[in-house]
């Protein structure tokens, strides 16, 4: 697979747990920790680039997971983050939020994504 | 919203007499089948009803033990031991304040996120797998302040959202 540029306006997608557990507040909102990377994201954090891919396939199973979309540009606007495709076996949508994403940059992230309504998913 | 909470900051966690006042509530004792019973006893040999709500937070965070592997699809393994043991004490402390969690969830990292929020003022308290402690306030999403857990920042961070003018007969 040859490796894509990621515009500005390309959206990226990240899954986000919405049954146990359960990651959406009472006020609808969604926690900033849909975006913290585990001890195995020495890389980046994984996402997939919209284009490459469709939200259906992303969202792997829609009663479990659910799924936000945030522009490349947005991810660039935060500071020292970048965005780069990075595909994997099965996956050739696969791409890497990179820098270190801390508890403060984490909360731009989410303020700067967009949910994807779940009927959209099913 | 009430401007005095806009203003606090880092150093409003700075003086020296919470410690004194605070220091039976963080060691209160912690009674291993707290979900299953009803009050928990502090140092002081104060003896608090644990309400129902937290009864059912301390619930839901055993069952995070038993989580799958790979449960946020990105590879996340189970909360450890130490940041289960750790957030139930927490909860624990909370029983005397009788103050309920909003949202109580695994982090990818093996950790634990216990949030309290009035409005759009939020409490983020993690506890990670290295049995350390953080406490982080926002409003909406911006983040005011960030400290390592202690007994110091556990009760100023509680007052910082629960009764931020410091004029409250009963927030305790």
């Amino acid at each position: 697979m040859e490796i894509v540029t990621i515009g500005n306006d390309d959206f990226l997608l990240r899954r986000f747990p919405l049954a146990h557990p359960n990651y959406i507040r009472p006020d609808g909102s969604i926690s900033s920790f849909a975006y913290q990377p585990s001890s195995r994201d020495i890389d980046g954090l994984s996402v997939d680039l919209e284009k490459l891919t469709t939200p259906k396939v992303t969202v792997q199973d829609p009663n479990i997971f659910g799924l936000l979309k945030i522009k490349g540009g947005s991810i660039r606007a935060v500071p020292d983050l970048d965005c780069v495709h990075n595909p994997v076996d099965g996956n050739d949508a696969h791409s890497l939020i990179i820098g270190k994403i801390t508890k403060s940059k984490k909360n731009q992230l989410i303020d700067a994504s967009e949910r994807i309504p779940q009927a959209e998913l099913i | 919203m009430n401007d005095s909470v806009k203003q606090i900051n880092e150093t409003d966690f700075g003086f020296g007499l919470v410690a004194a006042a605070t220091g039976s509530l963080f060691a209160a004792a912690i009674n291993k089948s707290a979900s299953e019973n009803s009050t928990v006893t502090f140092s002081e040999s104060k003896v608090v009803a644990i309400p129902e709500k937290i009864k059912s937070a301390i619930s839901k965070i055993e069952t995070y033990r038993d989580l799958p592997a790979n449960w946020n699809g990105y590879g996340a393994n189970p909360p450890s031991e130490n940041s289960i043991r750790n957030s139930i004490d927490f909860l624990l402390r909370l029983s005397k304040k009788q103050r309920i969690p909003s949202l109580i969830i695994p982090t990818p990292d093996e950790g634990i996120v216990i949030e309290l929020q009035e409005d759009d003022i939020r409490l983020e308290f993690l506890f990670l797998p290295d049995n350390s402690s953080e406490v982080s306030g926002y409003i909406g999403n911006d983040m005011k302040f960030d400290h390592r857990l202690s007994e110091t920042t556990e009760y100023c961070s509680l007052k910082w959202l629960f009764c931020p003018d410091g004029n409250c007969n009963d927030w305790e």
